[in-house]
């Protein structure tokens, strides 16, 4: 196939992210100066964003038999970018608090930015696990960060170890699929799957196998065994970078197969989609109950809101594609703020600021982050006059929509439960400080991260009141493909 | 095409089939009645007092681990280097970024130290 | 006729392989059943014309990863009498998977290939090259592809290096500077004095 400038101009994005890698690497490698390093990082990101627009006059493009970039691809891109930059943010007061070099971190940012990117724009197997691993080797090393802390090494072993056996899932089910249609393009599979010389083992097997390796990088129920663990162990703006960029690079992924790959009419894995939906919205709600620490009780529900999104996918239509893209932006932004407060308060603090006792009367202390905690929680409740509610509000439409009683019922009931955990930190946010609360003023300072705060805030609050700023922006840039 | 390996496996079955007679022989030949004595490890007489195995300095994984990066770059270098006159200019182009890429590896494995061995 | 006899003079020998690997009492006598069954292997990828992926195979997995196990297992003192501990008790599980497993691919096999036959691939001309056809493939449709497996081979080593590098340069930590040290010159070390005759 010849390359034309087209071809460069649509992979804008992707090129500035690769050399942003270099750029930082060699950075990194000769200039000990953080803010240097940290700067130059912050550019290259916010540049990233701006190629965005640039790309969007030649979309879509099928660039080699691997991507497709089209609106969705530059939508997704956009939104995961956009959270790398703000873990970034709340990075930098943390690692100057561990007194670690960020040189490193910026690079595996970076790199994590670009699989996401990747994986945004995938149209093809390949690309899928090229994505993927990206992501994953980045986290890698990400999550073992501060190397002389136990928690850290711990939770970046346990996670190398399910990674590795995940990955394994997911190209044995790669290979299976491709032994019985001999593509791997998602284009030819939507020809070749509905035709009766398709033998349906080998197709069934090889996609519950690739549904595995996914819903583990997405943490659904039965494959969220590492969660809490890794996400309490992990640094705690880490943490945020897992909870958001890396699930939902995957969710994009996966959300991609489906449009491109026709998969809504192939009902088995609607079928299996829909058992580890409903799993996780049980199991992630009930579990998150029991919780006494924070970042617990944020991984649990960070399960069962890729539950919720799930269901809002599952859909199909034009629906599925407007609600899931807008939940997954309220659910983005979210928790970036709630993970961000944690960083925030962890940075340069012993052992993190972590169990519930510590964040009570936060309000007393430091009530400007007191009140960001407020609203994120509240979004990820689905309060109204947040993101989160009108998230949720989508979901119960599309599945009415879609007359999926069972999952809605799941919804329904699983966000009652939610309720009550929020609530309880909510409330323990705002009760009388006792003697055993630490003082809050010995955590860092923390600039950049007060920013990435106010951003996310906005954001939902903003497009909680007026949603349809966004949802017109989803429905130009998503149904751009053919 | 595969007459051309032809050669190999000769060498192969002979090679495997040299060793397993020589071992072969030492084993239906040799006298010998062994019991748990006669196999044990031997330290001067006494009972041993610990494993033979050291822990290991993390150095040499990170040698390996570097080996092993650059052993994969050469495995796509092969194909380029077989296939010049297919893909032209285009080819030394793809070949010369995938290239450049792995030089700032290099530089930053350099600059950081990482290829001292202490 | 000969491959086929290669074939599964080959597979017979990779099955015994794996299954030494699992069996195998000493983990090194298991990793070397390992790299046993890669050779076994790549020979059945030669049979399949994909010469470049059998060399790869050698060179790269067996050469490189492989060394990678051996560290690691002989310098780490794996308890394997604890390791086996639950064999009889997992031992029912472990055959109702491998019985699914091969019941799957009997199924697949004998049932639903009835009539058709597995269609051997046509053996190509003498001077085919696969290493040659690989190339003229990877560096023009699929160099988006390479471009980012590069970048992944470069996040492989800034990993490696986060995760594993200690260094000895902490302040205060003097450290021997060995080519300061053979760079030295006469001059710098010695000075010549003339010194006058001693005056009694």
């Amino acid at each position: 196939m010849t390359f034309t400038s087209a071809h460069l101009v649509a992979l804008l994005p992707i090129v500035v992210l690769g050399g942003a890698a270099i750029v930082v690497l060699l950075l990194a490698a000769f200039s000990p100066s953080r803010r240097v390093t940290t700067g130059a990082t912050a550019i290259a990101l916010a540049a990233t964003l701006a190629t965005l627009p640039i790309a969007a006059r030649v979309i879509p493009l099928d660039v080699s038999p691997l991507i497709r970039i089209d609106g969705a691809a530059l939508l997704y891109t956009g939104l995961l970018v956009a959270c790398t930059l703000g873990v970034l943010g709340l990075s930098t007061a943390y690692l100057k608090g561990l007194g670690e070099s960020v040189g490193e971190l910026c690079i595996l940012l970076v790199t994590a930015a670009l699989g996401a990117a990747v994986l945004s724009a995938s149209s093809h197997f390949a690309s899928l696990f090229l994505g993927i691993e990206l992501v994953s080797v980045s986290l890698f090393a990400l999550l073992a960060y501060a190397r002389d802390e136990k928690p850290n090494l711990e939770a970046s072993l346990k996670y190398v170890i399910l990674s590795g056996v995940s990955s394994a899932f997911l190209l044995f089910g790669i290979a299976l699929v491709y032994t019985e249609l001999g593509t791997l393009e998602f284009a030819r599979i939507a020809e070749l799957v509905p035709l009766e010389s398709a033998s349906s083992v080998y197709i069934a097997g090889g996609l519950g196998f690739v549904i595995a390796g996914i819903a583990f990088k997405m943490s659904l129920v039965p494959f969220h065994l590492w969660t809490p663990d890794v996400y309490q162990g992990a640094p705690a703006p880490i943490t945020a970078f897992l909870a958001t960029v890396s699930k939902g690079a995957v969710f994009v992924v996966l959300l991609r197969y489906f449009m491109l790959a026709d998969a809504y009419a192939y009902r088995p894995l609607i079928v299996a989609l829909s058992l580890l939906a409903g799993a996780s919205m049980l199991l992630g709600n009930v579990l998150a109950l029991l919780q006494n620490n924070v970042k617990r009780i944020l991984a649990y529900s960070s399960i069962a809101h890729i539950g919720y999104l799930l269901v809002a996918f599952i859909a199909g239509g034009a629906v599925a594609i407007e609600s899931a893209s807008y939940y997954l932006a309220a659910y983005l932004a979210s928790s970036i703020g709630a993970f961000g407060v944690v960083a925030i308060l962890s940075s340069g603090v012993e052992g993190e600021t972590q169990t519930l006792r510590e964040y009570r009367g936060l309000y007393w202390r430091r009530p400007w982050l007191a009140a960001v905690f407020s609203l994120m929680l509240l979004s990820l409740a689905g309060i109204p006059l947040t993101m989160g509610f009108v998230a949720k509000f989508y979901v119960v439409a599309a599945s009415i929509d879609a007359s999926l009683w069972v999952l809605l019922a799941l919804v329904i009931v699983g966000s009652g439960i939610g309720l009550f955990y929020y609530l309880r930190v909510l409330v323990t946010l705002y009760l009388e400080p006792d003697d055993v609360t630490p003082d809050g003023a010995r955590a860092a300072a923390a600039p950049s991260g007060h920013v990435v705060l106010a951003v996310a805030s906005v954001a939902v609050i903003w497009l909680g009141i007026f949603p349809a700023q966004l949802i017109d922006v989803v429905r130009a840039l998503a149904f751009t493909n053919g | 095409m595969l007459a051309n390996y032809l050669p190999i496996l000769i060498f192969v079955i002979v090679a495997a089939g040299l060793g397993v007679v020589l071992l072969g022989i030492g084993f239906v030949l040799g006298r010998g009645q062994k019991d748990q004595e006669k196999l044990s490890a031997y330290e001067c007489g006494f009972e041993a007092f610990e494993d033979t195995r050291n822990r290991f300095d993390v150095r040499y994984y990170l040698v390996a681990i570097l080996f092993i990066l650059f052993d994969l770059e050469l495995a796509f270098f092969v194909p380029w280097a077989v296939s010049l006159d297919a893909v032209g200019l285009f080819g030394i182009g793809a070949m010369g970024v995938f290239l450049a890429l792995l030089v700032v590896g290099f530089i930053y494995e350099w600059k950081k130290g990482a290829l001292e061995w202490d | 006729m000969v491959t086929t006899v290669l074939f599964y003079a080959f597979a017979a020998i990779l099955l015994v392989a794996a299954l030494g690997v699992i069996t195998a009492r000493n983990p090194v006598h298991s990793v070397l059943f390992l790299v046993f069954a890669f050779l076994q292997s790549a020979v059945l990828w030669l049979l399949l014309e994909a010469e470049f992926l059998a060399i790869t195979l050698v060179v790269v997995y067996v050469g490189a990863v492989m060394v990678l196990f051996l560290f690691v297992v002989m310098m780490l003192n794996i308890n394997v009498e604890e390791l086996r501990s639950g064999f009889t008790r997992y031992l029912p599980l472990g055959i109702g998977v491998a019985l699914v497993v091969v019941i799957e691919i009997a199924n697949v096999i004998w049932f639903r290939s009835e009539g058709q036959a597995f269609v051997t691939p046509t053996p190509h001309a003498a001077d085919y090259s696969n290493t040659k056809e690989l190339g003229g493939v990877l560096y023009t449709e699929h160099v988006f592809a390479l471009e980012i497996a590069a970048m992944l081979l470069l996040l492989a080593i800034v990993a490696a290096i986060t995760l594993t590098m200690r260094t000895r340069h902490r302040p205060g930590l003097k450290v021997q500077d060995v080519p300061a040290q053979v760079a030295v010159r006469a001059e710098d070390r010695i000075r010549v004095v003339k010194v006058g005759p001693v005056k009694e």
